[in-house]
């Protein structure tokens, strides 16, 4: 069985992104990156199950510049056995897309793991394009992941919020992007270190990649729709003659509209459940 | 006169315990050579003879060691005596009357510790595995048939002429009052005595009187500070740290035979009075256990892991987390056993090979391994505690005397710190010192990653580090933080970092001193001084922040029970810092509250990590209004005025 997961660096989410504080200029050499965390979860999803079931290989695949090799080979210290680097910028999902299908293509897979979404972009989208580029099945989000390689199958449980899961079959090969929740990623073992940085990576120009691009969209990629302007929220200001305790009390409630009062109801639990009744029944509650 | 019987009785105790040592050094042989420690063998005598007369912190335990003193001397002299006079040597009689003299006494105060140390095991009700205490008994036995024995001699010859040579037995005399003047009893009890003696020589080497043999070689192999720094490993094979018994270093496996299990350590220890499941001596116990079923299963060949930490074993994940290697075990421990050093070998076994250690750490080193410090930052922050001081930077060429090495928490733990970092470095600009800063170019000093057995971490730190200090040609290092200090001057050498480090707390003694900083008017609080760690244990500066605080406060400071080397941790030290979570109570909250005890208004301390604890114990205890938690920096800022 082969799983190939599809890796992005981005810049750390945690950092000051080194802004130059004459011109305003992200400063590529104060940037840190790191791993996107969703990838690290699906890394270490393809690793359990290379884990249980022995002769799985895992490989580890990423477009981007040089300096991503670092993920690649963090990912191989977690424990990929294989590094591949396409040689280009990410510039919109469907590009990436389109570029990461013809590598894999090229090599097949049973299972692709995604993050579920780059926390650098936000965006979602490489993953589910990739599927049906590929045209094979997926999955987004996912929580757990069994798989069956005698049978082909893999039964996964996806959240579909208010804390309902749904359980869905499908054959593979597939694609899945995963959720951050699903498993906690290890820290690396120095042996398994010490070998990914010995690890050959193989490198793919992006120019080489013969791809077909659908003409009606072009390698462009996709349009890109700003957000709406937020609507704008009305400011509460106080009446300048107030006193400056009273303002403040006033801008801390929000715009000095009295607050809702409650009504409590104290006593014996049985009174008070009865009071609690009545006052359902008087509000048509029940 | 020796019979033949006699002499083949003495020949087969010596032949057991030889064998017996001899089985002991084949176990200790079971470890790792490369991991020993060599010593000068001048310098390792001098260590050994010494540390027998003059046993290590001998006030500090006087109970114990005054009964020690007695059993030890009570069995040598005793022996060496009766062994020379079997010669028959001719003595003057004042000679011989002293000598007689001085058995009896010997012998009264050999029983006396014998029984105080009895009388502790059953007062505390501490009999660990009851066998302990066996030789114990044997040796009330020999010296009470001993007395008997001379009792029932001198009233068989009492009767003879010259009885002035009684006087010089007063015990036997006394006893010999009480005594028929019957032959064979005498030859029974002198017989029993005999035998009990040669018993106890064949048992030493399978009981824990193997202690006084091994303890040996570990006063011989005792280190300072700066050769007990933590080995590094090499970064090579697939092998990393101490999983099994054979993967200790010889010297280490001694120690589990040295230990008597004494307990100071387990008394000793914060992480264990505070209720965390860290038992130092358990450690050394148990690895003891385990050289023996390693021993007992392959012989003295052949390598079988004997997973230490797994279930199995009796050294639990969570025992080695909660070390908060503050040194004070192996501080106290008579026989300069290596706890913090086996716990960190654990540590590595259990971070580099198994990747199990608490969640708390992972996020730990992922910041020192992105970020290069321990709150993940990032580097181009480390300069904003400068604002408006602009001192130098190394790397703008800048020349300077000394390098002011920051650390990370001084640089971006939160205001309070970096407030404290601008405080050391306008009283250096006040003093007119040539400093210049790192800035972003520091990273962190690898501490944390180090003591968590993270070695690899560490080495990638120290050696960018070392790298970075060699290029801006840097050759000397004030730093406040006694954790980098202990690093950059105790261990930064392994890889080719040789700094001359300086606390800070040393220079601004030395600038008052000079007079290049002066004070308007010492401080009339009552304060305590609170040792670090790493500035008292690990690097035996005691007295330098107390005579800086002679100068800044009106009256003494008012030290705890707990000071100097018996101080008593903060609970940061060992990454325990990072991890929030703690079972038991809050070491820093028990040191807090000896502070108080002290009837002191607040503590002094020079560790940024202690001061934050002990900031939040207090608040946490409700005690902030009272007492007040001030580094030895700030107080030294508020006193001094520009010259």
């Amino acid at each position: 069985m082969r799983i190939v997961v599809c890796i992005k660096q981005i810049g750390h989410i945690c950092h000051p992104i080194g802004i130059d504080r004459k011109g305003g200029v992200i400063e590529p050499e104060k940037m840190i990156y790191m791993l996107n965390p969703y990838d690290e979860v699906a890394m270490e999803e393809a690793i359990r199950i290379k884990e249980k079931f022995p002769g799985t290989e895992v490989i580890a695949l990423t477009l981007g510049p040089s300096r991503s090799e670092e993920v690649l080979r963090y990912s191989s210290a977690l424990g990929a056995d294989s590094m591949i680097r396409v040689n280009g910028d990410p510039t919109d999902p469907r590009t990436t897309a389109t570029l990461l299908a013809k590598v894999i293509a090229d090599m097949g897979c049973d299972i692709i793991l995604c993050g579920k979404k780059a926390m650098d972009t936000n965006g979602g989208m490489v993953g589910s394009f990739l599927a049906e580029i590929l045209d094979i099945g997926q999955t987004t989000g996912i929580l757990k992941l069994y798989v069956d390689p005698k049978k082909r199958t893999a039964l996964v449980e996806r959240s579909i919020g208010r804390g309902d899961r749904e359980l869905i079959e499908c054959s593979l090969p597939a694609l899945f992007t995963v959720e951050r929740g699903m498993n906690e990623p290890r820290y690396p073992t120095l042996p398994h270190r010490l070998r990914s940085e010995k690890q050959k990576i193989t490198r793919i120009e992006a120019n080489s990649l013969t791809v077909a691009f659908d003409t009606e969209s072009g390698l462009g990629g996709l349009p890109t729709l700003d957000p709406p302007r937020p609507k704008p929220k009305k400011v509460f200001t106080p009446d300048s003659q107030l006193s400056a305790s009273e303002r403040m009390r006033l801008i801390m409630s929000g715009g000095g509209r009295a607050a809702k009062k409650g009504d409590l109801i104290e006593g014996a639990p049985e009174k008070a459940a009865e009071a609690i009744m009545s006052v359902l029944i008087q509000e048509k509650m029940v | 006169m020796l019979s033949r019987l006699d002499l083949l009785f003495i020949v087969a105790s010596l032949v057991l315990m030889a064998t017996g040592f001899a089985r002991r050094h084949k176990m200790w042989r079971l470890g790792d050579p490369a991991g020993d420690i060599t010593i000068r063998s001048s310098k390792g005598w001098r260590r050994l003879i010494l540390s027998i007369f003059r046993p290590r912190r001998f006030t500090d335990n006087l109970y114990e060691n005054i009964a020690h003193l007695f059993i030890f001397w009570g069995f040598i002299i005793p022996l060496a005596i009766v062994l020379i006079s079997q010669f028959r040597p001719i003595l003057p009689a004042w000679a011989g009357h002293s000598i007689s003299f001085l058995l009896d006494l010997i012998g009264l105060l050999a029983i006396a510790g014998t029984v105080m140390l009895l009388a502790k095991k059953f007062l505390r009700g501490n009999m660990p595995a009851g066998r302990r205490s066996i030789p114990l008994w044997i040796l009330l036995a020999i010296l009470i048939t001993g007395f008997i024995a001379e009792g029932l001699r001198l009233s068989i010859t009492a009767d003879g002429p010259g009885n002035a040579h009684l006087l010089f037995s007063p015990i036997g005399f006394a006893l010999s009052k009480l005594l028929p003047e019957s032959p064979l009893f005498f030859d029974i009890l002198i017989r029993l005595h005999f035998y009990l003696v040669l018993f106890f020589i064949a048992y030493m080497p399978f009981s824990v009187m193997r202690h006084a043999w091994a303890s040996l070689f570990g006063l011989y192999h005792q280190e300072n500070s700066r050769e007990a720094a933590i080995r590094p490993i090499a970064l090579e094979g697939d092998y990393f740290g101490t999983g099994a018994v054979e993967d200790f270093s010889r010297i280490q496996l001694m120690d589990s035979d040295a230990c008597m299990s004494c307990g100071r350590c387990d008394e000793n220890c914060p992480a264990h009075i505070s209720g965390k499941p860290l038992r130092p001596r358990g450690v050394i116990n148990e690895i003891g256990r385990q050289m023996e079923a390693a021993f007992q299963k392959n012989g003295a060949g052949g390598k079988q892991e004997t997973g230490l930490l797994n279930t199995a074993g009796r050294i639990g994940q969570e025992d080695i987390w909660s070390c908060t290697t503050c040194l004070a075990c192996v501080n106290i421990c008579p026989i300069f056993a290596r706890h913090v050093t086996d716990i960190v070998g654990l540590r590595r076994y259990a971070v580099l090979m198994k990747s199990q250690f608490p969640s708390e750490y992972k996020q730990l080193f992922k910041h020192m391994e992105t970020f290069g410090d321990t709150f993940g930052i990032g580097s181009c922050m480390r300069e904003e505690w400068t604002s408006g001081l602009n001192p130098a930077r190394v790397y703008e060429d800048n020349e300077v005397d000394f390098l002011f090495w920051v650390g990370c928490s001084g640089a971006l733990y939160e205001d309070r710190t970096r407030a404290k970092t601008l405080a050391a470095a306008t009283i250096l600009k006040r003093a007119g010192v040539s400093f210049g800063i790192l800035g972003k170019e520091e990273a962190c000093c690898g501490d944390p990653a180090r003591r968590l057995g993270n070695e690899y971490l560490f080495q990638r730190l120290a050696n960018r580090n070392i790298e970075t200090l060699k290029s801006r040609g840097i050759k000397k290092i004030i730093t406040s933080c006694p954790h980098c200090f202990h690093v950059l001057r105790n261990e930064y050498h392994q890889f080719g970092g040789d700094f001359e480090v300086i606390h800070l707390t040393q220079l601004l003694k030395d600038l008052f001193k000079e007079g290049r900083l002066t004070i308007t008017s010492p401080s009339r609080s009552l304060l305590t001084y609170h040792d670090p760690c790493y500035l008292g244990r690990y690097n035996g500066i005691y007295d330098q922040p107390r005579e800086l605080l002679g100068l800044l406060l009106e009256s003494n400071v008012r030290e705890m029970a707990a000071c100097g080397n018996n101080s008593f941790c903060c609970g940061a030290g060992g990454g325990a810092f990072w991890c929030g979570k703690t079972t038991g109570r809050r070491i820093e909250e028990i040191r807090i509250e000896q502070a108080i005890a002290t009837g002191a208004e607040g503590l002094v301390t020079a560790c940024p990590f202690c001061e934050i604890l002990f900031e939040s114990a207090v608040r946490q205890m409700g005690a902030d209004q009272s007492f007040k938690v001030v580094d030895i920096v700030q107080l030294v800022l508020q006193l001094t005025e520009s010259n």
